[in-house]
């Protein structure tokens, strides 16, 4: 595999390198890259430790194959497991000391870094391959004393929050490549909010992958104290390139009781040329814990991009009266695959839960929705509403829906349905006649098929994933 | 659990392909639940459990007490798995040509297990195969009554392993309607494998009805493999409440321009039944239809589940394929599970999936009472209501009768006040 650059994907917009030196651990997975790893970011004992362990059951799992989409390979060996721009080595202080490259960058992917010039009252943390490069709006934040910080500064100065909460959602044994993560994990998000407070801004993240034969594992570590409340965004982008890149993180949210969780995701990583040359493999690992009563969490996800998704944000409700929501929609284009839905599990009294999914698969590309709604023996009262449709353009894509459902309890209640079909002709006729041409027509009737989705997210975002919905779909159409 | 399967063929031949199917078989044995297809139902463990061993030696027929269903019918007889008569008098047959119909020897049954040959059930079944039958109705003859196949256990069938399988083949223009009906007079606990090739030629329709008369305490496997060609037509009604273990396996093929093929099933689940009903309804030309409509309630610690999968090959354009699945349940202990699958490559379709499962309808039960009707009653009332809405469909009066009677039979909900 090498790592050139091609340009030949014009829809792309996010496709450019920045060209910064960069400082890499040395190839290949072993123990001691990961004794690298974590000696650079200056980890404490027990992390190292915790990594270790990570790593020794890692040896004893086996990937998975169950999936729908299959890939070659992955050289686990090939890979670099950590690399940092060389200028973050000495640690910013403020953002002047920032790699003007950096600000750059992120200026090109629209990422209000600069404080000062902000508009949108968006706090961000940027992480750049391996590291977190800077954190917006922390006075603001420290004053309500919420957390928001690169999780390996919150590993230096939060040890304790991080030990209880690290790995208690997704534990170090989960599947093979939570598992790899949790052994190699670089850098990702760590947001605590305290009991009571209302988190005034929305909390963003994004993740970029700029070198080229690397892998991204980032760690992601949301607490939401009891009665509190925060929303969280996440965008991914990454630069055009033949190769196929992993990108393998671990999402943990935790609800104490009365707290609620929303977190929203514009994935828009690099899906791979028109002939499905290259492309980002996204396996990633979401869960939340609603562990308090009342509690909710709300997943919001949008995914245009990548050669292959392949993730199942999940709920796991815990606490009594907790709720669950998944919203998604997953386009797939030319090649793309996608095989994503999400796990409800019902464990506490009066639970409930929501999944809206809409996935719409055109050129060659399969889409499959797959997902679980176990209601447990004690979960009584509990409830699950399912809809799951899809849309089909042309006939050499395709579009599946695997959803388990387990009831185990007489007074609860589940509903499942699921629809498949193409695009309504009278709809696209009926724009067509009031001067809209194809491709605007069904830009127009998939964003409507994808309202109730988009609804769900933040302002600035639900702006930006329209748009991209159309994109997504260009020249997918006669 | 301890096998002792021993092999016996009068040919050379034979026997070596008996053998190596065991082999096969042997090689990872009863299906379990790390398998996607057995997920719900453990195979290997429901029988671990149950049986200390398994046999498949040969056991005396005792007679069965002969049991007619009475309605005018054409009927083949069936004891332990082996084809023992069949009666087509009624008929009143001008030429005796228009069906045929033998006992079913193992080079024909691998004309048909060849296309299975990644099923160890199957390789399972051809290993031990002990008999069954063949039936051929030839082209342009419409049965005026029903078959019905009397399927009788009789007799100390104790660890017996049963394997047999069945064909029908419907020429062009055909037509019939089948009813099974089990009748279970056995001693001791048996586990039959039996494996079904159905194939409907162009224009031909038939309907099955799987019906059982009494309780079984015994373990049942049943696999249907169906092709439909052009124009044809297949329904399979599906009732085997009362049944401590089943799994029916239904693969259903629309090889055919506008053939149709429905699965409709209503199940009362009772004490510590475990049921699955498994289909894959695959859409491989255009124009082809799809029914399936799934009642199960559940009752007393019993299990349910319905895997239905529908699949549509990138040429199948116009299909229509609908299915739906719902759980009534009673009590704590029951469970429904179910997978619901779509797996769709062309565009021009309508497929849809609806699953439900919840205790009975809160102001349903509140109308009722308010009419005056007992709450035992009331409820009684809305299971019945909910099992015989998949009897809508069929416009044979007499097989109604049948089934709301098996119906009024294995309704069995002891009522608990809150």
């Amino acid at each position: 595999m090498s790592g050139k650059i091609i340009d030949t994907n014009k829809e792309y917009k996010y496709g450019f390198t920045t060209d910064i030196e960069s400082f890499k651990a040395p190839k290949g997975l072993s123990e001691e890259t990961i004794k690298f790893i974590s000696k650079e970011k200056k980890e404490p004992k027990w992390l190292l430790d915790w990594r270790l362990k990570a790593y020794k059951r890692l040896k004893s799992l086996k990937e998975p194959n169950w999936q729908k989409p299959k890939y070659p390979k992955i050289d686990y060996q090939d890979l670099y497991y950590y690399s940092a721009p060389k200028s973050t080595k000495e640690k910013p202080k403020s953002l002047a000391e920032v790699d003007p490259k950096l600000i750059e960058t992120y200026k090109k992917l629209g990422i209000p870094l600069d404080e000062q010039k902000r508009l949108s009252g968006v706090a961000v943390d940027a992480v750049f391959d391996s590291v977190s490069v800077a954190t917006t709006f922390k006075g603001e934040l420290t004053k309500k004393g919420i957390i928001f910080c690169s999780i390996s500064e919150a590993i230096q100065k939060h040890p304790d929050l991080v030990k209880k909460y690290l790995g208690s959602v997704i534990p170090l044994t989960d599947h093979y490549f939570a598992t790899l993560n949790s052994a190699v994990f670089t850098d990702g998000s760590f947001v605590y909010i305290p009991p009571n407070v209302r988190c005034p801004m929305e909390l963003s993240t994004y993740f970029r992958i700029n070198a080229s034969q690397t892998g991204q594992f980032e760690r992601t570590l949301i607490i939401a104290d009891k009665g509190s409340y925060v929303s969280y965004l996440e965008g991914c982008t990454a630069p055009m390139r033949d190769e196929n890149q992993l990108h393998a993180a671990n999402v943990e949210l935790v609800a104490l009781d009365d707290a609620e969780i929303k977190y929203s995701t514009v994935q828009n990583w690099y899906p791979g040329d028109v002939h499905g040359k290259g492309g980002i493999y996204n396996f990633v690992t979401k869960r939340g814990a609603c562990r308090g009563k009342n509690s909710k969490i709300s997943w919001t996800q949008v995914e245009t991009g990548s050669a292959i998704t392949w993730k199942y944000p999940s709920c796991i409700l815990q606490g009594d009266n907790s709720v669950g929501e998944f919203y998604s929609i997953a386009i797939t284009n030319n090649y793309q695959k996608a095989d994503t839905g999400t796990k409800m599990i019902h464990l506490g009294k009066n639970t409930k839960s929501k999944i809206i999914s809409k996935g719409i698969s055109a050129g060659k590309a399969d889409n499959t929705y797959r997902g679980l709604v176990d209601i447990n023996k004690k979960a009584i009262n509990s409830r699950n509403y399912t809809q799951c449709d899809s849309l089909l353009m042309g006939n050499k894509c395709g579009a599946h829906t695997v959803p388990y459902i387990k009831n185990k309890n007489s007074s609860s209640t589940i509903e499942h349905e699921a629809t498949t079909s193409k695009i309504n002709e009278e709809q696209l006729f009926y724009c067509n006649q009031r001067g809209l041409n194809q491709e605007e027509a069904v830009s127009l009737i998939v964003n409507g098929f994808c309202k109730e989705v988009l609804q769900q997210l933040p302002m600035e975002f639900a702006v930006e994933a329209q748009k991209l919905v159309s994109i997504s779909l260009e020249g997918s159409v006669g | 659990m301890e096998l002792n399967f021993k092999i016996k063929d009068k040919s050379d031949k034979s026997l070596k392909l008996r053998e190596a199917n065991l082999s096969t078989f042997k090689k990872k044995g009863f299906p379990n639940k790390r398998e996607e297809d057995w997920k719900f139902t453990d195979l290997e463990k429901v029988l671990s459990e149950n049986f200390k061993e398994l046999h498949n030696k040969q056991i005396d027929n005792k007679k069965p007490s002969i049991q007619d269903l009475k309605i005018s019918h054409n009927s083949i007889t069936l004891v332990n798995g082996k084809l023992e008569s069949f009666d087509f008098k009624s008929e009143n047959l001008k030429d005796e040509n228009c069906f045929k119909i033998n006992e079913f020897h193992l080079d024909q049954h691998l004309n048909f297990a060849n296309e299975l040959k990644d099923n160890r059930m199957q390789n399972l079944n051809t290993a031990l195969h002990e008999g069954g039958f063949y039936l051929n109705i030839k082209s342009d003859y419409k049965f005026k009554y029903p078959i019905v196949i009397y399927n009788y256990f009789t007799g100390v069938l104790k660890n017996k392993i049963i394997n047999n399988s069945e064909t029908i083949t419907m020429s062009k223009n055909s037509d019939a309607t089948i009813i099974e009906y089990l009748i279970d007079e056995s001693e001791g606990n048996f586990f039959k494998n039996t494996f079904k090739y159905i194939n409907l030629e162009e224009n031909a329709s038939l309907n099955y009805y799987f019906v059982n008369k009494n309780e079984s305490n015994n373990f049942f496997y049943e696999f249907s493999k169906v092709e439909l060609l052009k124009n044809s037509n297949f329904k399979k009604y599906l009732f085997s409440s009362g049944m401590k273990f089943g799994k029916f396996e239904s693969n259903i093929k629309l090889n055919g321009m506008n053939s149709c093929g429905e699965v409709y099933s209503g199940l009362f689940l009772g004490i510590n039944n475990h049921q699955e009903i498994k289909t894959n309804i695959q859409h491989l030309k255009p124009n082809c239809q799809s029914h399936q409509d799934i009642k199960n309630v559940l009752a007393s610690g019993s299990k349910g589940v319905f895997q239905g999968k529908v699949f549509v090959d990138s040429i199948a354009q116009k299909t229509n394929a609908y299915q739906l699945s719902k759980g009534l349940l009673l009590d704590e202990e029951s469970e429904f599970s179910t997978k619901p699958e779509l797996e769709i490559y062309a565009d021009d379709v309508k497929c849809s999936h609806g699953s439900t499962s919840g205790n009975i309808d809160k102001e349903a039960l509140f109308y009722l009472k308010a009419r005056g009707i007992k709450e035992k009653e009331a409820i009684k009332m809305i299971i019945k209501g909910f099992l015989e809405s998949v009897l809508e469909k069929i416009k044979d009066k007499d097989i109604t009768d049948i089934l709301l009677n098996h119906f009024n039979k294995h309704i069995k909900y002891e009522y608990r006040s809150n």
